[in-house]
């Protein structure tokens, strides 16, 4: 088990930067998912750490030695670091037994340590009596189990993880995901996951990198991440958020400022530093407005209703406010509603998070 | 803890060792069999080995000029209607909905997988004045009568016959890859079946036809067999024949001569490959979607017609000579006739136990194509690992240079080894011409190609997270090669190793100029023995021959199962 850290790292494949100048500091033990849209470069963070790459610029250090500079590069097969690919990348020529064994032959063991070692890492990812089975016998979930037991028994420094759920059906995942968290729990490995699924990242991981255009936009504990975004991308891409304008009044005072948002008056939470600012961006959740319905001479405060989705118990609505046209508003209401596509609310703000300029 | 500091110097910036060397060896290898021949070529073609004085002297020798004629008389004739079959046969497959399509493809492409020399024996048999099925049916022309065969007519029709399959196959695959929504949409503004064959289907099958038809083009350009044993008893000469003829007559002495000859044939089979590339870059043929349920149509009552028509070219491209050619083998002496009494195994007896060049000549073409088959293997799985993963410019050219020596006509081929090789070789002292040895490198640089091509193809099929999952299990180059890569792709390298054994089995072209007393091949042998007029003999040499190519090929149908698609030609 060991820390990873990664230090103004540079990926550049061409004149195309996949990585720009990414530092993270993972600790031993840690569970860090790396969160993006495609494209955003976190896979070939995976690809840097593990060595199938080379930097271009920065260092990664690997507990406490230093294994990719621009200058030298250790090759992954000496790196002791396990992957769990995408495609679980399980060799067909071999059975799953001989599959998770690959390691310990190549590391020299003999058969019997082997064997012992092989049914011992099955038998922790609930695979027991499986090692005679031909991995295109097995179901998704059965082979992503495999593609992690062939990484425990190598006793990998740290397990990386690329987008692992990509290819289950969603009933799967959840399943899939509990077993990561205990797996992760009970042997206590350091884990890099890479997803682009916010909700997997949010569910399973200690603290989660954004990624966005080559850079880590936020490092954060996900309740951090959703309460407090750093960027209005951020705020966009974790959860359900509306990014709306408003002034800002007061600087923060004991993590509150007061401020006017769709014409009202509200007080939001905001970083410590931050200071009276027109304009400035506001993260509202669905859950921190409420509406009621709009009466006679409530123009301020108010919005059309654009769009309803059912979702079972609740409504999900996108509202035009009047005060900021061609802005939607996410909100939600309680089944059962009288509102219309076409019908006019009125908000009432009671939380939110000004987004800090950047 | 595993693993060091990189800074204690156990990794580099560049490659661990073992695999440069490898490379490195493996390029020079390769270069030696792709490039060396060709460049080879090229000098004899800018300065010619003559001093220019006889090499010029035979571009201006009439018999030249009539040969290269002909030549183009053949090859647009024998394409024309290879063209006119293929396609056909390929509409009839790959479109409709006729039953036993399997076996219709594999009857149809038979005789493509079948040398050249025995298409041309067993068609020999069809006709004349000794056929025995004219004679079982009374119907044989009088003693002294000519083979019609023996003409420019019977040329064109028996490499148009011989090399149908090739437009077939490519059409095919084009069909087979075009998705069934293009020609719903056509058919639902109205279209007829008939209309949307020729606007849509025929239009956006314009890169596999003209691939499939310059395919025929080149390959009727360089072939041998054919125009040898119809075209020299008729007098009709073509440019492979006369190489031949003249090298045969007069050995070593006409080598400036027969290289500039060569020279022109190579001229025209590139101008072929020039003209395609040109082709195909004219209009977009891009096909968006994939073919997951191929276009098809029900014939309804004209199922049972086309299921005739398809059986029909089988029966008369494949079944009638091949049941010539096999009669012929069992007739007592040519020219009499076959009956259930008379029929005999002695020819087979002869030329298996007592005839003393057929014996050599099955050993050697035996070692020779599973030496050449073998060396291929080894040489390309490593090769077609930096091929298709470790990609460079060098390893790009080199792939595709190794693409000419299959592309040229085998004469021409022929003639680069000899030129290469009839002086002592540097070093070593001795020369490789007049020994055995020169027909396998040559059949090493003309099949490298067959080999490389589908391990290329299989590498680039392979996740590349198979390798990185052995790296990051800690296996090392080698090992990770040996235990998990090159058992990937060991399926294609079977398959292009059984198709190398195949071809160089029953090869004629190469090692009718490369052959010497004591280093006959299989083809020679049958060549020969036809030549000689023994054709009984000939017959049941090719007999033995057809009936072992159509075992290997069933034996890679079998192996094409576990293959990726296309690694087989005949199969889906």
């Amino acid at each position: 088990m060991a820390g990873l850290g990664l230090e103004r790292v540079v990926k550049q494949f061409g004149s195309f930067v996949a990585v720009n100048e990414v530092s993270l500091d993972i600790r031993d033990g840690e569970f860090l998912a790396v969160l993006g849209p495609s494209g955003c470069g976190k896979t070939t963070i995976l690809r840097l750490i593990a060595g199938f790459e080379r930097v271009s610029r920065g260092t990664i250090r690997l507990g406490e030695h230093v294994v990719s500079t621009e200058e030298e590069h250790m090759p992954p097969e000496r790196r002791r670091v396990g992957v769990v690919f995408q495609s679980y990348a399980l060799w067909p020529h071999m059975n799953v037994g001989e599959n998770v064994g690959y390691p310990l032959r190549v590391a020299g063991l003999r058969r019997e340590q082997r064997s012992r070692r092989v049914a011992q890492a099955l038998e922790t990812v609930g695979l027991t009596g499986f090692g005679d089975r031909r991995p295109a016998d097995l179901s998704g979930g059965q082979r992503q189990r495999v593609a992690l037991a062939r990484c425990l028994v190598m006793d990998p420094q740290i397990v990386l993880l690329d987008e692992p759920l990509a290819n289950l059906d969603t009933h799967l995942r959840g399943s899939m995901q509990r077993e990561f968290d205990e797996y992760h729990r009970r042997t206590g490995t350091t884990m890099l996951y890479i997803t682009h699924d916010q909700s997997e990242a949010m569910a399973l991981a200690d603290r989660v990198a954004v990624m966005s255009q080559g850079r880590v936009v936020q490092l954060a504990p996900p309740s951090q991440l959703y309460r407090e975004p750093a960027s209005r991308m951020v705020a966009e891409f974790v959860g359900q958020a509306s990014v709306v304008e408003g002034d800002v009044w007061t600087a923060a005072e004991a993590g509150r400022v007061r401020a006017r948002v769709l014409g009202r008056e509200c007080l939001l939470r905001a970083a410590p530093e931050q200071p009276p600012q027109q304009a400035a961006a506001i993260c509202l959740r669905p859950d921190d407005v409420s509406v009621r319905p709009a009466v006679a001479g409530d123009a301020a405060g108010t919005g059309i209703i654009r769009r309803m989705t059912y979702k079972g118990g609740y409504f999900s609505l996108e509202m035009e406010p009047v005060d900021a046209p061609g802005r939607m508003l996410k909100l939600n209401v309680q089944e059962p509603c009288s509102v219309e596509v076409g019908g006019r609310l009125a908000v009432d703000i009671r939380d939110g998070w000004v987004i800090p300029a950047a | 803890m595993a693993g060091g500091d990189v800074r204690a110097g156990a990794a580099r910036l560049r490659p661990p060792e073992p695999e440069i060397v490898l490379l490195a060896v493996l390029v020079g290898i390769t270069a030696f069999l792709s490039v060396v021949p060709v460049a080879r070529l090229v000098l004899e073609a800018a300065a010619p080995s003559g001093g220019g004085g006889p090499a010029v002297a035979v571009l201006t020798q009439p018999t030249t000029w009539v040969a290269a004629r002909q030549t183009l008389e053949v090859t647009i004739g024998g394409t024309v209607v290879a063209a006119i079959l293929g396609i056909v046969m390929a509409l009839l497959a790959a479109l409709t909905d006729v039953r036993a399509r399997p076996a219709l493809v594999f009857g149809f492409v038979l005789p493509l997988m079948i040398p050249p020399q025995v298409t041309a024996i067993a068609w020999l048999q069809v006709f004349g004045p000794s056929s025995p099925l004219l004679k079982m049916l009374d119907m044989a022309p009088p003693i002294g009568t000519r083979n019609p065969l023996y003409s420019r007519d019977g040329i064109i029709l028996l490499l148009g016959v011989h090399y149908a399959p090739l437009v077939f196959l490519t059409l095919r695959a084009g069909l087979r890859r075009l998705p069934r929504d293009f020609v719903e949409a056509a058919l639902a503004t109205g279209a007829s079946p008939l209309r949307v064959v020729t606007t849509i289907i025929m239009p956006m099958m314009r890169p596999p036809l003209v691939a499939g038809v310059i395919l025929t083009t080149v390959s009727c350009l360089g072939n041998f067999g054919i125009p040898a044993l119809l075209g020299i008893p008729g007098s009709y000469t073509v440019l492979t024949t006369l190489i031949y003829q003249r090298l045969a007559g007069l050995g070593p002495s006409v080598l400036a001569d027969v290289a500039a000859l060569s020279v022109l044939l190579g001229i025209l089979v590139l101008a072929g490959i020039a003209l395609q590339s040109w082709m195909l870059r004219q209009g977009d043929y891009r096909i968006a979607g994939t073919a997951d349920e191929p276009a098809r149509f029900e014939l309804g009552r004209w199922r049972v017609p086309a299921e005739l028509l398809g059986w029909l070219v089988v029966v008369f491209t494949f079944v009638l000579p091949m049941l010539a050619m096999v009669l012929t083998s069992l007739v007592p002496a040519y020219g009499v006739k076959l009956t259930a009494a008379n029929a005999t195994l002695d020819n087979y007896r002869y030329i298996i136990g007592a005839h003393g060049p057929t014996q050599r000549a099955f050993v050697n073409s035996f070692f020779l194509s599973v030496g050449a088959a073998l060396a291929l293997v080894a040489l390309c799985m490593p090769l077609g690992y930096f091929v298709a993963w470790r990609s460079n410019s060098l390893l790009r050219g080199l792939s595709f240079l190794a693409e000419i020596p299959y592309a040229l006509p085998g004469v021409v081929l022929a003639i680069a080894c000899i030129l290469l090789f009839l002086r002592p070789l540097p070093l070593l002292g001795f020369s490789l011409y007049n020994t055995v040895w020169i027909i396998f490198v040559a059949y090493l640089m003309r099949f490298l190609t067959l080999v490389l091509r589908p391990i290329v193809g299989a590498f680039q099929q392979l996740d590349r997270s198979y390798e990185e999952a052995a790296r990051m299990s800690g296996a090392g180059f080698a090992f990770r090669q040996r235990t998990v890569t090159l058992p990937m792709v060991a399926p294609a390298a079977a398959a292009g190793a059984l198709i190398v054994f195949l071809t160089a089995f029953n090869e004629l072209t190469v090692s009718a100029l490369l052959w010497s007393s004591g280093a006959e091949t299989l083809g020679v042998a049958v060549f020969s023995l036809e030549q000689g007029g023994d054709s009984t003999y000939a017959a049941a040499l090719a007999t033995l021959s057809v009936i072992v190519t159509i075992l290997l090929m069933i034996a890679a149908s079998a192996l094409g199962r576990r293959m990726p698609r296309g690694v087989v030609p005949w199969r889906d």
